[in-house]
């Protein structure tokens, strides 16, 4: 069934089109000490790692706001350590289910979606954060039309960035301002938009409020029902099949 | 503040361990229990007869494992998914170990040529080399053919220098 009444998608990246499940600590430390041939470290930077989670409550949250710990505390200030730790962690973090077979299909229905993720680093070449990085060792880079962050827009299939979005954010709505007035000069309407994202607070009530169509996927974390939840998705097998359903 | 502290737990049946804590500590936060499937390989080893067999756990991707090579021991298998066997909870998945000619040494052997000539050295000169330098020497050269110990470094050395000495 073609897609009629959609003209865009935007999907958050962190726990969305991004699983973290297959990243394990023993997987992770466990690969950090055989390569540096530090394999009595394992154990104690595992048991950190842990420490520090509980400290800030998830992985994501140590990530995102207190990475700098995890060189100064789980890793000694080991800098090869924490460097062979940047460059797995793309490699071992997985796609959520049924995601590559929904971005051939959307790619398919003439729409490439937007990354559109809260980037905590100024934004860089493609590949030089995470979020790209990610999209680029899995190999589903070229599905994507622009990642979207509070720190800009990155057109890439070009590289070219775009200021505009610079000092937005997803929760308080800015980012989704700046992004209707853009797809608005386009002739594009806001219930022609789907948001996909896990959070309520940044992917959906925001979006929401300004007339998206939401998805709130819920495969990885399952913040439970929302009012400003259009439709709830576990797999993106699920997500394809409530857009053909619009 | 005491200058040791303890946290003592008692199961229901009675169990009761003892686990020394930070000197800092002040209070329980909280205690949870996590439940997810975990995976583990175990390789087993014939030895001779009346010898308990050999055993290595792997836990890294287990799942994921192609081949296994018995070096220094001719043994090469290619594994292959072949059967489940279920007893209780408790679900084993079992390879067929395909006899092969894998000749994965010859090629890690091919490459550590490559690098030795690469750096202007023989194997012969490292093997020389006094016992700190030559592990890494040693270390250095795992690293550029993509092999680490998988326990020990110790291991690593081992291995990479009886291939040392076989092209020496």
């Amino acid at each position: 069934m073609a897609l009629k009444g959609i003209k865009w998608v935007g999907i958050d990246f962190g726990q969305c089109l991004m699983s973290p499940s297959s990243l394990r600590n023993p997987h992770m430390f466990g690969d950090i000490g055989k390569l540096l041939g530090k394999q009595e470290m394992i154990p104690v930077w595992i048991d950190r790692m842990r420490r520090l989670k509980e400290k800030y409550k998830t992985y994501s949250l140590v990530k995102e706001k207190h990475r700098e710990e995890i060189l100064t505390f789980v890793l000694d200030n080991d800098r090869e350590a924490y460097e062979i730790f940047g460059q797995k962690e793309p490699e071992l973090l997985s796609m959520a289910p049924g995601l590559l077979e929904f971005l051939i299909w959307l790619n398919g229905e003439g729409i490439r979606p937007s990354v559109v993720s809260e980037l905590k680093k100024t934004l860089g070449p493609v590949g030089t954060d995470m979020i790209t990085k990610f999209l680029v060792i899995k190999g589903i880079l070229k599905h994507f039309k622009y990642f979207i962050t509070p720190h800009g827009k990155m057109d890439l299939d070009t590289g070219e960035k775009f200021e505009r979005y610079k000092g937005t954010s997803k929760e308080s709505g800015t980012l989704y301002d700046e992004l209707l007035k853009e797809l608005g000069k386009e002739g594009i309407r806001p219930e022609q938009c789907v948001m996909i994202g896990d959070k309520r607070s940044t992917d959906i009530i925001p979006p929401k409020k300004r007339g998206f169509v939401t998805i709130q996927y819920t495969g990885h974390v399952d913040e439970g029902p929302c009012e400003h939840s259009d439709y709830y998705g576990k797999t993106f097998f699920e997500v394809k099949e409530i857009l053909q359903g619009l | 503040m005491a200058d040791k502290k303890y946290a003592l737990m008692k199961w229901k049946d009675g169990w009761q361990e003892v686990v020394r804590v930070e000197s800092d500590a002040i209070d329980f936060n909280k205690y949870y229990v996590i439940e997810r499937k975990e995976y583990f390989g175990r390789v087993v080893i014939n030895r001779p007869e009346g010898e308990v067999p050999g055993l290595i756990v792997i836990d890294r991707a287990p799942m994921e494992i192609s081949e296994i090579v018995m070096v220094d021991g001719g043994d090469q298998r290619k594994l292959e998914q072949a059967s489940t066997y279920q007893e209780g909870t408790r679900l084993e998945y079992h390879y067929d170990l395909q006899r092969g000619d894998a000749r994965l040494v010859e090629k890690i052997k091919g490459e550590i040529g490559e690098v030795l000539s690469r750096r202007g050295i023989s194997a012969r000169e490292i093997l020389s080399k006094p016992a700190l330098e030559k592990a890494k020497e040693i270390g250095s050269i795992g690293k550029a053919v993509h092999v680490v110990g998988g326990k020990k470094q110790e291991d690593l050395i081992g291995f990479i220098e009886l291939l040392l000495e076989e092209m020496a």
